[in-house]
This record gives C-alpha cells, sequence and structure tokens, in this order.
C-alpha cells in the first residue's frame, strides 16, 4: 500500500491500521450502519430549547410543593419551584432543598434498572436481572398460591409513603387484591402519629383539633411542643404562618430537649425537656391553673367529662377525675406540684408556674404539638394532658388558640378517590412484625385489631411500594432482620422503589418504579392549606423502569382480571377521574386541562373559623358522651388503669428517665426528623450529605465525661443493637440526652454495628399500652468513643 | 479474552459467572462500580444524563443518528459511544474503499473530522477513568479483558489523534 495522503492528511496507512481497530471493535462488525445497530438515522426536528414542565413533589417530608421541571431533549436538567407571587393568607407552594435536589435522585447511577430476583439467601444481597414477563408472573402465581394457601388476610400491603400521591403502588396492589379475593389485610394509623391519631379523636371526637395556621397573628402566645416546622416542614408554609405571628407579636416558647432549628429561627423562650416527660409538664401546669383558680369552671362544665368530681359518669368511684388526680385527692395522694414535675421534666419549678401562669391569663394562646412528643412510651398522655390544658383554659375552639393535640384544619381539596374493596380488617401499623411471628394469636382486646376479633393467621406475604419501613423505618432492626431472615415466616416480599434501600435488599423481587419525575400523579396538602397540585410526567422512566399501574395491570391480566382492573382506564384517566368530584365542588376549578397546565389549584377560603369553634359553642362533640372526654369510659373499660388511665396522667411508660435500666444505659436517646431527608429518602444524595451530615448531638457536660470531643466518631449502644456515627457537641441539646436523626441507612459492618447512625439499631419493638403504637424516641443507650 | 469467550461457550457455569460480573459492575443493585456513562465521570454530581449526556446526543444528531434505545438507556453509554465510533470509520472506511464521488477518498475527511472531536470532547475524557475502574473491579477474565483491550485502544487512538494532521492540528 503506498504511503499516499488521503482525505485530510493522514496517511492511508496509518487510518486503515486505526480504522481496522476499529472496525474490528464493530467486528463484531457490519452493524454499526445495519441492522444490529443501536442507531436509527433522525426522525424528527430538533428539539426546542428547554420547556417547563409543571410538576410538584410528592414526598411524606410534611410538605406538599409546587415543582417546576425543566426539561431538554427529554432530559431533566433542572428544578426550580413556584414562581407565583406570595399573597396575604396564599404565599407561594415553593419547595425546600429535598424538593429541589430531587434531580440527584432519578439520575443516581445506582437507581434500580431493572426487576431482579433474589438468589441467595434472604437478605444476603445476591439478586439476578429477571424479564418484566418473569416478574409479573411470579408475583400472580404468589397472589395466587398465598390466598389459597393462608386466605385473603395473609397478603399484606406495607406501610409505605416514598410516593405520596394518588398514582400510589399500593393503591393499585390493594385496588387488585379487592377484585381478586375481596380482601387484604390493612394497617390502622401510622409511624408518624399513631398515638395522637388514637388520643385526639378519643378525646374530642375529631382530628381536626387545632386552627388554622392563618388564625396564629391573633394569637398572643404560641408554645411549641416539640414542633419543629422549620425542618419537618409540617405543612407547606407553616413556618411561614409562624413569622407572620411573631410579627404580629405574638410570644413564642418551645418545649424540646433540643434548640432545633425553628427554636433558632422564631424562639423567644426554650425550655429544655427531658423526653417523654411533656405531660408531667401539662398536668403540673394544670396544678398551678387549678390551684390559683386561673381557669374558667363554667367553659369547663358546658363542655368536658370528667374534669371535676362532679362531672363523672356514673359509676365510677369517687377520686378518679382530672383534678382529684392533679391535686393528689386521687389514689396515688400525691399533689403533681411544680416541684413534683421538676424532677421528673428537668425544668425548674419556677419556670414551671410561670409558664402556666402565662398559659392561663394570655389570651388567646395556641398550644401546638409536634408529634415528636407523641412518639414516646407514653406518648398518649402527652396529647391527652395537653388537650384538657387547652379545654380548661377556654383556648379549645378559640381563634388564635386551639385545641393541642393532632392539631390542624380539614386540609385540602375535595377529590374522588381510586376505587378499593376490602381492607377492612387493621392490624396497628406498629404491629406488623407480631402479625408475622404470632398474627393467629393476635386479638381485638390485647392488640387492637380492628374490623375482626383476632386475626386468622400470620402475615405470609408483604407488597412494599416504595417505602423502607419493612427494615430501616421500623424499630429494632436486629429483631427485624431475624424475622425477615425466616424464609418459613414471610414466604415472598415484593418491592418496587428506585433505589436499592436496606429494605429493598431483604425483598425476593425488587422491581423498578418510575420516580416522580416519569409519572403522572396528583397531591394534596399533607396537613394544613388547601390546594391541589397536578404532577405532570415531565421525562419516560429510565431503564426498564415502570409506574405500579402498568406492571400491576399486567398481573391482573395473569390473574384473568385485566378489564376489571383497569376498567380500560390508563393511570392518568384515574387521576382525572378522581378529579370529577373536584369539577363539581368547585364553581371556580378550571377544568381538567387548564388545571394540568397550572399544576396547581388554590380555591379562595375566606371563612377561618377554628374547626372547633361551633362544638365549643354548643358544649357538643362528637364522642360517645358528647362532651371532651377528659374521661374516657373506653378506656376506663379497658381495665389496665395503671398503663391506660382513664383520664390524662403522667405515665412514666417504659425507658424513660426514670426507668431504673439509667444505672445500666444513662443517656435517654431520641430521634428527630432532619431537614436533609424526608424520613429515609435523600440519604444517599450527596448534595444533602454536603447540607447536613449524619450526626448525633450530644450535650459538653455528657461528652467531656466520656472524653469524647466535638467531631469524634462514637459507638451507641444498648442491649438492642450499636451504631457508629460523628458526634456534633453542642449545647443546643440538654444534659443526659443525646439525638440521631432518623433515616440514616441501615449499613452493618461484618460485626452487625451499623456504621450510617441508623436510629433503629437502638429503639424498641415494644408497642405503648394505650395505642398499640411505635416509641421510637424513647430509648436508653450508652455512648463511647468508637 | 478470546480464550473466556470460548470457555463461555462450552461451560454455562462460566457464563453465569460473567453475567454476574457484568450485572455486579455495570447494572446493581448494589453500589455499581464502574458506571458506564460519560456523564457519571464529568459531572461534578456524578449523576447520568448530565450536559455531556446531551451533547453526545447533538454529536449522533451530527451524523444523522439517533439511538433507537430512547429513554430506556442515556445516550453517552460506553457500548453506544464506541459504535458510533464504529459508524463513523466505517463510512470512512467505506469513501476511502469505494473512492466514489468527487474527490473519491476525500468524502472521507468530514466522517474523520467527525470521529475526531468525537474522540477529544467525549470518549478521550472518560473513558480511561471508567477502564480503570472496570480492571479494578472486575473478577473475570472476561472484564478483565475487556478492560485491557479498552485500554490499548483508547491508548492507540490516542496516539492518532497527536500525529500531525495538515493545516488542522489541535
Amino acid at each position: 500500500m503506498s504511503d499516499e495522503r488521503v482525505g485530510n492528511g493522514i496517511t492511508r496507512r496509518t487510518f486503515i491500521q486505526w480504522s481496522s481497530a476499529i472496525a474490528g471493535a464493530a467486528a463484531v462488525a457490519g452493524w454499526a450502519d445495519g441492522e444490529w445497530s443501536p442507531f436509527q438515522a433522525v426522525k424528527g426536528q430538533a428539539e426546542a430549547a428547554e420547556i417547563v414542565v409543571p410538576s410538584g413533589c410528592a414526598n411524606n417530608c410534611g410538605g406538599r410543593c409546587v415543582i417546576r421541571a425543566h426539561v431538554r431533549d427529554g432530559k431533566l436538567v433542572r428544578i426550580t419551584s413556584d414562581p407565583s407571587p406570595d399573597e396575604p393568607n396564599a404565599p407561594a407552594l415553593r419547595a425546600c432543598l429535598r424538593g429541589r435536589s430531587y434531580r440527584q435522585m432519578v439520575y443516581n447511577p445506582d437507581r434500580v434498572k431493572y426487576p431482579i430476583k433474589r438468589v441467595g439467601k434472604r437478605g444476603e444481597g445476591k439478586f439476578e436481572r429477571i424479564s418484566w414477563d418473569e416478574a409479573t408472573t411470579m408475583v400472580a402465581e404468589q397472589i395466587k398460591r398465598i390466598s389459597q394457601q393462608y386466605g385473603p388476610l395473609a397478603l399484606y400491603p406495607n406501610y409505605a409513603w416514598g410516593l405520596s400521591g394518588f398514582n400510589c403502588g399500593n393503591t393499585w396492589v390493594q385496588r387488585l387484591l379487592g377484585l381478586y379475593s375481596g380482601d387484604w389485610l390493612n394497617y390502622a394509623r401510622d409511624y408518624s402519629a399513631a398515638q395522637t391519631e388514637y388520643a385526639t379523636p378519643l378525646t374530642l371526637g375529631t382530628y381536626a383539633s387545632g386552627d388554622f395556621r392563618e388564625n396564629w397573628v391573633h394569637s398572643r402566645l404560641i408554645i411549641l411542643d416539640g414542633f419543629n416546622p422549620a425542618e419537618n416542614v409540617f405543612g407547606t408554609n407553616t413556618m411561614y404562618f409562624l413569622r407572620k405571628a411573631k410579627e404580629a407579636g405574638a410570644r413564642i416558647v418551645l418545649i424540646d430537649p433540643r434548640y432545633t432549628d425553628t427554636a433558632v429561627a422564631i424562639a423567644d423562650e426554650w425550655i429544655p425537656i427531658r423526653p417523654n416527660t411533656d405531660s408531667a409538664l401539662f398536668v403540673a401546669m394544670a396544678y398551678v391553673i387549678i390551684s390559683e383558680n386561673l381557669y374558667d369552671q363554667a367553659f369547663v362544665d358546658k363542655i368536658a367529662l370528667g374534669f371535676d368530681e362532679g362531672h363523672m359518669p356514673p359509676g365510677i368511684p369517687p377520686g378518679n377525675s382530672f383534678k382529684a388526680y392533679v391535686m393528689g385527692e386521687g389514689e396515688d395522694k400525691t399533689p403533681k406540684t411544680p416541684e413534683w414535675a421538676e424532677k421528673i421534666t428537668g425544668i425548674p419549678a419556677r419556670t414551671v408556674k410561670a409558664l402556666a401562669r402565662e398559659y392561663a391569663t394570655v389570651k388567646p394562646a395556641a398550644l401546638v404539638q409536634g408529634f415528636g412528643p407523641q412518639r414516646h412510651s407514653a406518648g398518649e398522655q402527652t396529647v391527652r394532658t395537653a388537650i384538657t390544658l387547652t379545654a380548661i383554659t377556654g383556648n379549645l375552639g378559640l381563634k388564635g388558640g386551639g385545641g393541642a393535640g393532632l392539631g390542624g384544619e380539614p386540609a385540602g381539596v375535595a377529590t374522588g378517590s381510586i376505587p378499593v374493596k376490602g381492607g377492612s380488617v387493621r392490624i396497628p401499623v406498629f404491629l406488623w412484625t407480631d402479625a408475622v411471628t404470632r398474627g393467629k394469636t393476635m386479638t381485638a382486646d390485647k392488640d387492637g385489631i380492628e374490623g375482626a376479633d383476632r386475626l386468622p393467621g400470620n402475615i405470609k406475604l408483604i407488597f412494599n411500594m416504595a417505602g423502607n419501613a419493612l427494615v430501616n423505618q421500623h424499630a429494632d432492626i436486629n429483631k427485624t432482620v431475624k424475622i425477615l431472615q425466616d424464609e418459613s415466616l414471610l414466604e415472598f416480599i415484593v418491592t418496587s422503589d428506585i433505589v436499592m434501600t436496606p429494605t429493598a435488599r431483604f425483598s425476593d423481587l425488587v422491581l423498578p418504579a418510575a420516580s416522580v419525575y416519569e409519572r403522572c400523579d396528583m397531591i394534596t396538602p399533607w396537613m394544613y392549606g388547601e390546594y391541589l397540585i397536578w404532577i405532570n410526567k415531565a421525562i419516560d422512566p429510565l431503564f426498564e423502569a415502570r409506574q405500579e399501574y402498568d406492571w400491576v395491570s399486567e398481573v391482573a391480566a395473569k390473574l384473568g382480571l385485566k378489564d376489571q382492573f383497569t376498567e380500560g382506564k390508563t393511570a392518568e384517566q384515574w387521576l382525572e377521574q378522581c378529579l370529577d368530584v373536584t369539577v363539581k365542588t368547585y364553581p371556580e376549578f378550571p377544568g381538567i386541562e387548564a388545571f394540568k397546565k397550572t399544576g396547581v389549584f388554590k380555591p379562595k377560603r375566606t371563612d377561618f373559623t377554628p374547626p372547633l369553634a361551633a362544638m365549643v359553642e354548643q358544649g357538643k362533640f362528637p364522642t360517645p358522651s358528647g362532651k371532651v372526654e377528659i374521661f374516657s369510659q373506653k378506656l376506663w373499660d379497658r381495665n389496665q388503669h395503671e398503663e391506660v388511665p382513664a383520664i390524662p396522667k403522667w405515665v412514666p411508660g417504659f425507658e424513660g428517665p426514670t426507668d431504673p435500666l439509667r444505672s445500666k444505659y444513662p443517656l435517654q436517646l431520641q430521634g428527630w426528623h432532619y431537614k436533609r431527608r424526608a424520613h429515609s429518602i435523600h440519604d444517599n444524595n450527596p448534595w444533602m450529605e454536603e447540607a447536613a451530615r449524619q450526626e448525633m448531638w450530644m450535650n459538653p457536660g455528657d461528652a467531656s465525661a466520656r472524653g469524647i470531643m466535638n467531631g469524634d466518631k462514637v459507638k451507641v449502644f444498648n442491649d438492642r443493637g450499636a451504631t457508629i456515627l460523628p458526634v456534633k457537641v453542642t449545647v443546643r441539646i440538654r444534659p443526659g440526652v443525646v439525638a440521631i436523626p432518623q433515616g440514616a441507612w441501615y449499613t452493618p459492618g461484618p460485626d452487625g454495628v451499623d456504621r450510617r447512625g441508623a436510629l433503629n439499631m437502638l429503639t424498641n419493638q415494644r408497642p405503648t399500652a394505650m395505642a398499640w403504637a411505635n416509641a421510637q424516641h424513647t430509648n436508653l443507650v450508652e455512648v463511647s468513643k468508637a | 479474552m478470546a480464550s473466556a469467550v470460548a470457555r463461555m461457550q462450552t461451560d454455562r457455569t462460566v457464563a453465569e459467572e460473567y453475567a454476574r460480573d457484568f450485572q455486579r459492575l455495570f447494572i446493581g443493585p448494589d453500589h455499581v462500580p464502574a458506571p458506564p456513562w460519560e456523564s457519571v465521570y464529568r459531572t461534578d454530581d456524578h449523576v447520568l444524563c448530565g450536559p455531556p449526556c446531551s451533547e453526545v446526543h447533538d454529536a449522533y444528531w451530527g451524523a444523522g443518528l439517533e439511538s433507537s434505545l430512547g429513554s430506556r438507556e442515556p445516550e453517552d453509554h460506553i457500548w453506544l459511544e464506541l459504535a458510533f465510533c464504529a459508524v463513523l470509520c466505517g463510512r470512512a472506511a467505506e469513501s476511502l474503499a469505494t473512492g466514489t464521488g468527487p474527490g473519491g477518498g476525500a468524502a472521507a475527511a468530514p466522517w474523520l473530522d467527525h470521529y475526531r472531536a468525537f474522540l477529544r470532547d467525549h470518549l478521550l475524557l472518560w473513558a480511561p477513568a471508567f477502564t480503570k475502574d472496570v480492571l479494578e473491579h472486575a473478577q473475570t477474565d472476561l472484564y478483565r479483558g475487556a478492560g485491557l483491550w479498552l485500554d490499548t485502544w483508547l491508548q492507540q487512538q490516542e496516539a492518532w489523534l497527536r500525529e500531525p494532521v495538515a493545516g488542522r492540528g489541535f
């Protein structure tokens, strides 16, 4: 071959030399431009520049916010939030750092990409890629086999809110199971607020015990009991309304073991309380209020049952009223003085007195509770004692006051829902591990089973649709792992998710889910506010990811139920059907297509009458007695008067500050909802680790007693397990208490010790006495340098 | 690598071992040690579908091509990028071989320009680091072999790029 120059100046020989190497690459060849080519001639037009797609943030973080997805060439290039201006009482629905960093989740190279099935032992982490057809056949066969062998109540869609919209995996699974066998096992309440969800309606007959946030500008005093919206949002824009209240002159007091970000932003006073003792503080405040006659007797007489001996149901022996208990005229003969409370709560008696006097005399005063104070081993008492305080001070139902407890308002916009049959038998959500190991022994009386006297058998199949509660978010990871590893107990676990969570690792089948940007959906407010957000599909799903509706439809087809399941509709058409109610309810609703274009529907609310005002005025509540049930006959009849008293009391619970176990494990450990995560979501997001790393808070006194310096790695342990993480030594937490932000992903080392600061290595599966609820903030531990 | 392929054809357990290695290296479900996408190596956040991926898309368009895999596979997957190299070289080689049209072999020039630019602006900016990850984490001869092959080939392309080109050096 000659050395002739070809083309743009290289020699023919050189070119042939290199190109043959390539052609060698393609010599597997011929296909490069041919039949097997992964390319095709350009078909369409070049896409225009960036388009902006109205979307939303559908996580269970406490907010539900507007997102604008910026898309170019089918790729999500940028995320922004609500561009609309703030208007009085209608601020823009802006997303926080969680929503704005979602691109890092969607485009994580570690995403679950294809269906995979377990090939090793459960939890060992060995998986093999399979086709979608194999995957849906497997699910259909397991539904069939397990339903036939154990009955429909052996099938359990577990608590999971990784995607909290209408187009939600659990809803579709529940719909399919309802069509297939008519029933499935459901759960009652949730991990966030199970105790107040039990205790608030028990006391008031309604969940909506609070006030509109818009009314906080009328409050002259706002007491925040473990209420931390600066981090956990608690309704999009809750901080905005608190700031408005502060600007309007409200004094803001925070009761919390930590000096939280909310306190930094707005509190005038911080009362650092020992965890799990809020009810002792409230009972002692009642003592001051009663003994100094600062309460409204006529008001209490009108609305409440069980406050004093003159207002008790018939047949209850004397000495069982709330007043008798508080004043030491009950069985324990102990007046619940501020000095009594100081020993329990660690709050000086003079502070208790001052707070009680202020709360009883400055009106209106709002006592607003977060969910943290109730996530303790007797958290129901925290709820019921606080509601009682609002009732005796006359703040209940008052504009700018409110009823403590669950709080909130009748939020949201009226919509229809996806029709689902069955699910009337419910276990307390926290008891699913019990239902796996001893379901057939569980009864309504002993275990809080609802809808049946007892469970017919154990859970055998779990659907885990975008959830991490199977391992990571459930208490006592080591105990849970043992239960899951026993393959004779749970026979099949199927997970759908976008990332390989610690829970997904314990599944038998893991399916790649379409992220919120790869599907359409619709979301309502998390708790406060009146709006509806439409989520348009912004990009096509990556790899083989699918929205659950599509593969559940395939499973339905394999069970002979395709037409019944889909009714010929796409997921989007089901959502549109849910909007029929909205169209009928709101004359100002712009129509479905227009709504999809703007992405937000905000009806204008003009009536901010507190939800409880009418009940207070008429003295009639939707409880069995028609009154605010300070005394509950239902609780009295449970006949566990020590642990489940019929009136609100200070109940020590287990592993609180008075537990003798403190001699071995002297520190109280609690969790908190970290601003960088929505529960366990975003733990693997590098932007978030940069913004707020996983670390434990510890008081300098406790640290120096253990030779621990700020930034050290520490080992936190008790009899249930251990975790290692960095420590932040700070006076922002009271002595004797340590706090680990919840939601870090369980990452065990070879010794079984977690390396990521997963709180649930240390938490307890023992349920609370009243609501059979999770007490994941009540733990005793010791800490040493790692 | 050739022997690895031969073994795979005769021994099923070997084939399964290769499949496992492939899944572990490039798919997951655990942390993927050698993510085969340019964007992961060339963005600060190590994400899929970042700006380099869009640039690769544009490069394919420049050759009148688009990926036939749609959104299912980001366009900057190593396989697509190598296949694109093969397309460009194949077209250049064809022009040279047939010598058809005005200018004969000179018709190869635009394809070679395109190829050079693609190597310079994309493949050589990340594939060496990717190859290093493959070599470090592969547990079978097949993927160690593939890593070595890719490594050698990339070095050859780099050398070729360094050759002076009259009036066009870079």
